[in-house]
């Protein structure tokens, strides 16, 4: 598992050229995330209106396993996309291809390379949850996208979610913070993927893929974060008594009420010892 | 005694008396004249202006379109994070506290510090090292077990006063008042105190106005917005 991250770790930093023939980004762009869930193929995703793919429709060359794009800007439509062996020619037979997939205006979609329940490379699209978080939370979505039976999730050691299967996802808000996660077979505790830790932090959702084959035993976790889905507190409760008063005030009055009479009595006095 | 002398120094009693209670009566004014207005400098026209004003956003690298570039990223990206604030002082009200990292409690509001002396950074939101966001602090006015809270002078704050954050690296962020308000807790804008985005901003907040027994609350709260100095 420690390898695995590594690996992934190591390819974090190559950028990689994703030429798309597209207007300028409109605010009702969809943003879409390609995540690479088959274990040992690097590839070529290509992207097009029509069921042809040229050189020039390339979405993202060298997409290593266990990888993650950052969100792309693309207009609402419906495409077809298709996955190459790396540097293969476009105009053969695609490894997987999904064809009409609709991505709505507006919409923030992942596109998952993965293999299914039975072990064949597909394309999925999943729609991603942005609504706001409250405050203090994070969310954790978890999507088994590999070829395994039903999972349960474990968070410290205790399942968080039940009996999940391929392509199934399933998430939760919960409070930010780190958590050790794990992959078990449902109805037991003994991980096959993990223990890994995973920083929810506040405001984002953290996406979980399970991906690869348990039969190949190569079941690893890649990870996509949003970002900016955060609340604000609801308030700012900063007072629970009553400041103590200022006498001030009621001090000065006193004093000049006290002299004041002070000041009548002796005039009075005064005019009465020389009468 | 001679009637006279003794008429003579009753006169000057009263006479003195009587000063004693001009006296008293010009401080009474002062000290009415003297207390803070309910808003100081431009309130919170810095909040607004932080949150509405798009934020210097860094410019892409120049790309001809169509030509986007997506990077490829870890299964968990590293993000720097900025240190935390440990101390503020305000000079000039006599403010010197613990700053204490601060979330949210069951109910979704701010947790405060109960300490008397200490005041609360919201660390969800942005720390007075990262180049956009406001920095929260807040701190209690009073609480019932210990009187008057860290930030009881905040309502005595004015434009102009200064204003030091000191990391838990031992930075220290200078800042100049730009404005103080009350608002009531219900219309408070949280959304712009809180902001993650626009331009630095440092966002005192205590409570003040009316306080009503039966909700152990009171009824505004105390905003004072402070600019980064240079």
């Amino acid at each position: 598992m420690r390898r695995v991250i590594a690996v992934c770790a190591a390819t974090a930093a190559v950028a990689l050229p994703l030429v798309l023939t597209t207007p300028a980004a409109a605010a009702d762009d969809a943003k879409v995330t390609v995540v690479h869930g088959v274990p040992g193929l690097t590839v070529d995703v290509y992207g097009s209106a029509d069921e042809t793919y040229t050189a020039e429709e390339a979405l993202l060359q060298d997409f290593e396993p266990g990888t993650v794009t950052d969100p792309v800007d693309l207009p609402g439509g419906t495409y077809n996309l298709a996955v190459f062996p790396a540097g293969a020619d476009p105009s053969g037979d695609p490894a997987i291809e999904a064809t009409g997939v609709e991505v709505p205006a507006g919409a923030n979609l992942s596109v998952v390379a993965h293999l299914n329940a039975s072990g064949d490379p597909v394309l999925a699209a999943f729609a991603n949850d942005v609504d706001p978080v409250a405050a203090g939370q994070a969310r954790l979505v978890v999507r088994h996208t590999a070829a395994a039976p039903a999972v349960d999730i474990l968070a410290g050691g205790k399942p968080v979610f039940s009996g999940l299967t391929n392509p199934k996802e399933d998430s939760a808000d919960l409070p930010a913070g780190s958590v050790s996660a794990a992959v078990a077979l449902a109805g037991t505790t003994d991980p096959v993927i993990g223990p890994a830790d995973l920083d929810l932090k506040e405001g984002t959702s953290t996406i979980v893929y399970a991906y690869g084959s348990a039969e190949d035993a190569n079941l690893a976790l890649a990870v996509q974060t949003i970002g900016g889905l955060h609340s604000s507190p609801s308030g700012v409760p900063s007072g629970t008594a009553e400041l103590p008063a200022d006498r001030t005030p009621f001090a000065l009055a006193g004093i000049a009420l006290l002299a004041l009479v002070a000041a009548g009595a002796m005039g009075r006095r005064a005019q009465r010892v020389r009468a | 005694m001679e009637p006279a002398a003794a008429a003579r120094r009753w006169r000057v009693g009263a006479a003195v008396s009587l000063v004693v209670a001009v006296a008293a009566v010009v401080a009474l004014t002062g000290w009415f004249l003297g207390r803070p207005a309910p808003t100081a400098g431009d309130g919170l026209g810095a909040l607004r202006e932080t949150t509405t004003t798009a934020a210097p956003t860094p410019t892409p690298t120049p790309s001809v379109r169509p030509s986007v570039s997506a990077s490829v990223r870890a299964a968990t990206p590293e993000a720097a994070t900025a240190p935390p604030p440990a101390r503020l002082r305000i000079p000039a009200l006599g403010v010197d506290a613990t700053v204490r990292a601060v979330g949210v409690q069951r109910d979704g509001a701010m947790v405060i510090p109960a300490s008397p002396t200490s005041v609360g950074w919201y660390r969800y939101g942005s720390a007075p090292a990262d180049p956009l966001g406001h920095t929260v602090i807040a701190g209690h006015v009073a609480t019932r077990e210990d009187g008057a809270g860290a930030l009881a002078p905040l309502a005595g704050a004015e434009k102009g006063m200064r204003v030091e954050v000191v990391d838990a690296d031992g930075t220290t962020h200078r800042y100049v008042v730009r404005g103080r308000e009350s608002i009531r807790k219900k219309a408070l804008p949280v959304d712009e105190i809180f902001a993650r985005e626009g331009r630095p901003l440092l966002v005192l907040v205590t409570c003040g106005g009316e306080y009503i027994p039966e909700l152990r609350s009171h009824r505004d709260n105390v905003v004072v917005t402070a600019v980064p100095v240079p």
